[in-house]
């Protein structure tokens, strides 16, 4: 069992089976504030740093300049923080409602946005069930801003700039299924620590972004009501219908047309 | 759901969305052919058509004298003149040659124009009196155009009348048209049946089908002496 | 080509009221295009990253696609159920339907950030099979091509080339039925889009079966469009319409109200079954509840009671009252699924710019323009030229 904190990568990549999806665990029970993540994501990413603090009561939001925000809220337990951005869905909402394959789930599990497809249209931001993409409204040439576990560092064998900057070990990466396990064995050896509760084993399907917290979710302004199957289903009934009636619809319109036309032709002639 | 490998749950929407487009493709082939079968098998049917008076077309309208000619009077006060559909399916192809010319005085009940077909002949009678004023040439070298439109561009000559409300008086309109026709059709069985019976050893088979009905185009298969009796019968009763 | 350039000059009047006053908006909207490629969507929108979709989307897109479907109604009757006493209609439905959908998928080209990415779908640079857009889009591009060939004849009429009369006449009953089941699949797929988009919309508007909803109110919105429009029409254009036409405009109005009335009263009972299903009664005591029964009762039963009464009496005033209450009820609705209901919830609530709604009239004027030119010049509304009708 080999799974990662602030150090070297040590795992092999899985050479002939399907490769398994890439996860990072954050753990806000150790998350300190201290904002880490954003700066380094801000400079891998060539984005402008961070110039607000965390302040509890006013949440922060990511925006087309900044692809991750720490927050800070009061709670049952204390101040707790919690980093927000994209979620990595198994079956994004925004992949499946991109019409040009812009917004794309890579085999490795994170979800990337390639701008030479994209054209602008925002319906991933339509469906994206946490509100993640972030458009630049501002812009003659406009991108869609989000994190994208900083995939080309992956590629290149690094790890996603938070996590290995993070000074709290509160940002984990990993195989899903690993830290999954990871997860539940914090929760199993520290019950009265964690919130029973993995935001992310399931909810919208499934994402790679888990979240282990120290009180129930609702209070860190999470929204729990998101649905616990993945969201690209709720359009598979529409679209598995389309084939069907483009088979049936022709030839039924074919059917009633023959039947009516020899309706006409029995009518006698009407000369003018 | 815990789902730890990539998977598409869209995966096979490309190929279905091929199978379509081949499916409309096939489609528009398929329906024409299933069409076109039948398009011949209503051919087939009509030449096979029986000889009743649904077949027959009557418009509305028109003046009609008992020796199977029609008229339209015009706004302009010419009248029109054709053969009916009866005529024409009793004997299929035929030739118009006119035997006047225009500008010529006619009386009713004289010859205008004869009927052909391959060397038989029926003599044409006018039912009113008047001026010719000119006769339909493209109709009586194309035959076509009767065929398809008996009443309205197959028309056959016009006519400057003389004395229409006079003449006209007797002749049928609207619903009286209807079952004079099927009189003559009648008529026409017991002729044809009188005419076998003169010359038996014809052919029963070109004009009775099962149940007694008439076949399309009796008189086509007829010879000369026949034509002459049907004119004697049929077309010498100009009111 | 003379001929042509012939037909570019203006005619009738100048300075009509509708001239005075779309000129000047179709200018500006102009200009705020031009700033809108210069500077970004949002320098002239008030679009926002938790509601992406605004006016644009939902009004000129979603709504105005709605009200387009008289096409495809009105062909499937003449065409598929032969109902020939509707034939006089066709040609300027069909004409209003294509230039509908061409103008408002130019409208979504100005929503786009990168409109010229646009021919990405098209031309594979990522097909999204997996997308309902992908779908909505692929149908639009394809309807246009079909509405195009269903209007053709009355162009090759216009410009004398009557072998091109034959063919395109002969391909007729393709294009329709073609038409017909991509309509039915776009209507459909624009209510499909908003599927995802589960949390966002006021549970009162959300459900599995807005794809449903939406092609039922398309009949009769679009065919509510075909009355008023025609009625508009036939009063501008009056010359060209022949007595005849005149008196049997009536009588088709009858008869679509009876259609309307009939659609409505589905539509009515649907919405029902969506609403009991849903279990959505504790919403009816909130405000979003009693905008939900306002659109319901005063926008959808009432136009189909006064379908029906005007139907049964012959009242040609009431018809025409009906399918506007009815245009309203469809915009009411769209608007509900795609702005109003859409993020309800958010702390500041999206409202469109002035600037957004004058684009959209300037859209909407240039397409009263070009419809305008078309039928002072096509055989649309007037007769055929005399050599159409020889076939024998």
């Amino acid at each position: 069992m080999s799974f990662l904190g602030g150090s070297k990568l040590n795992a092999k990549p899985a050479a002939k089976d399907p490769v398994e999806f890439k996860a990072i665990l954050y753990d806000s029970t150790r998350c300190v504030g201290c904002q880490s993540c954003e700066f380094s994501c801000a400079e891998a990413h060539g984005l402008p740093e961070p110039e607000d603090y965390l302040e509890v009561g006013k949440v922060r939001k990511t925006n087309e300049n900044c692809r991750t925000v720490v927050n800070a809220y009061e709670t049952s337990k204390g101040e707790v923080y919690v980093k927000r951005q994209c979620m990595h869905c198994n079956q994004p909402a925004c992949a499946s409602a991109c019409l040009t394959q812009a917004m794309h789930k890579t085999e490795e599990g994170p979800v990337i946005w390639r701008g030479d497809k994209c054209m602008g249209c925002r319906y991933c931001m339509v469906s994206c069930p946490f509100d993640v993409p972030k458009f630049e409204y501002h812009s003659a040439n406009p991108k869609i801003n989000k994190c994208t576990m900083c995939f080309e560092r992956l590629q290149e064998g690094k790890l996603p700039a938070c996590v290995e900057n993070c000074p709290a070990e509160a940002l984990v990466f990993g195989t899903r299924r690993e830290l999954i396990a990871e997860a539940r064995r914090r929760i199993a050896e520290n019950p009265d620590v964690y919130y029973d509760h993995i935001y992310g084993e399931t909810e919208a399907g499934g994402t790679s972004f888990l979240y282990l917290s120290p009180v129930p979710f609702e209070e860190l302004g999470f929204n729990t009501k998101v649905q616990n199957s993945s969201y690209p289903e709720l359009t598979k009934g529409f679209l598995y219908s389309v084939p069907s009636i483009f088979v049936l619809w022709p030839m039924i319109l074919l059917g009633i047309q023959d039947a009516t036309k020899k309706l006409n032709h029995k009518k006698t002639d009407d000369h003018e | 759901m815990e789902a730890y490998t990539y998977s598409n749950l869209f995966d096979t929407k490309g190929i279905e969305y091929i199978v379509i487009i081949f499916f409309l493709l096939l489609l528009i082939p398929f329906w024409i052919v299933v069409n076109r079968k039948s398009e011949i098998a209503t051919k087939i049917e009509e030449a096979f058509q029986t000889l009743t008076a649904a077949v027959l077309t009557i418009p509305r309208g028109l003046f009609f004298s008992r020796n199977h000619t029609w008229l339209y009077l015009e706004k302009s006060g010419e009248a029109k003149v054709g053969i009916d559909d009866f005529m024409l399916k009793v004997l299929g192809d035929v030739r118009v040659k006119p035997v006047k010319s225009a500008q010529e005085k006619v009386k009713k009940g004289e010859v205008v124009a004869l009927l052909e077909q391959a060397g038989k002949q029926l003599k044409l009678r006018s039912p009113i009196s008047g001026e010719i004023s000119r006769f339909n040439f493209e109709q009586t070298e194309d035959f076509a155009e009767t065929a398809v439109d008996p009443y309205g561009s197959g028309w056959i000559l016009t006519i400057q009348p003389d004395n229409w409300k006079a003449e006209t008086s007797e002749f049928l309109l609207g619903h009286e048209i209807m079952p004079w026709m099927e009189k003559e059709l009648q008529r026409l069985k017991d002729f044809l049946n009188v005419t076998f019976a003169r010359q038996s050893g014809a052919a029963f088979a070109p004009v009775f089908q099962e149940g007694g009905e008439l076949q399309m185009n009796p008189l086509a298969e007829l010879n000369a002496e026949v034509w002459n009796d049907f004119q004697n019968e049929f077309l010498e009763k100009t009111e | 080509m003379k001929f042509l350039l012939g037909e570019l000059k203006p005619k009738g009047k100048m300075f009509t009221w509708f001239n005075v006053i779309s000129i000047p908006i179709m200018l500006l909207g102009l200009v705020l295009i031009v700033i809108r490629f210069w500077k970004g969507i949002g320098s002239i929108t008030n679009l926002t990253q938790e509601v992406p979709w605004g006016l644009w989307i939902g009004f000129d897109v979603v709504t105005g696609v709605a009200f387009a479907g008289g096409a495809y109604v009105i062909t499937f009757m003449v065409y598929i159920l032969n109902m020939k006493s509707y034939h006089s209609i066709v040609r300027v439905t069909v004409l209003n339907g294509f230039l509908a959908y061409v103008f408002y998928a130019g409208a979504l080209l100005l929503d786009l950030g990168r409109p010229w990415n646009v021919i990405n779908p098209i031309i594979g640079n990522g097909f999204g099979t997996s997308s309902v857009l992908f779908l909505v889009a692929w149908h639009f591009l394809l309807y246009m091509i079909a509405e195009l060939i269903e209007f053709s004849p009355a162009i090759a009429e216009w410009l004398g080339a009557k072998r091109a009369v034959k063919i395109l006449s002969g391909m007729t009953l393709a294009a329709v039925i073609f038409g017909i089941t991509l309509s039915t699949l776009h209507q459909s797929g624009l209510g499909a889009l908003y599927l995802m988009a589960k949390e966002k919309i006021h549970p009162l508007w959300y459900s599995e079966f807005i794809p449903i909803l939406f092609f039922v109110s398309s009949i009769f919105a679009g065919l509510s469009m075909v009355i008023f429009e025609g009625s508009i029409t036939n009063k501008v254009f009056s010359d060209q319409i022949s007595e005849e036409r005149h008196k049997d405009h009536n009588r088709i109005l009858r008869g679509l109200s009876k259609i309307c009335a009939g659609a409505m009263f589905a539509y009515f009972f649907l919405q029902i079954l969506v609403f009991v299903h849903s279990k959505n009664w504790a919403y009816l005591s909130t405000k979003m509840g009693y905008w939900y029964l306002t659109e319901m009762l005063g926008f959808v039963l009432l136009p189909m009671l006064l379908f029906y009464y005007s139907y049964k009496r012959n009242h040609i005033l009431l018809i025409k009252l009906a399918a506007v209450l009815t245009m309203l009820g469809i915009i009411i609705n769209r608007l509900n699924v795609t702005v109003i209901g859409f993020r309800w919830d958010a702390a500041v609530h999206y409202i469109p710019s002035w600037m957004e709604i004058v684009v959209t009239m300037a859209v909407i004027f240039t397409e009263i323009w070009i419809f305008r030119w078309v039928v002072n010049r096509l055989p649309v509304l007037r007769e055929s030229p005399l050599w159409t009708h020889q076939k024998h």
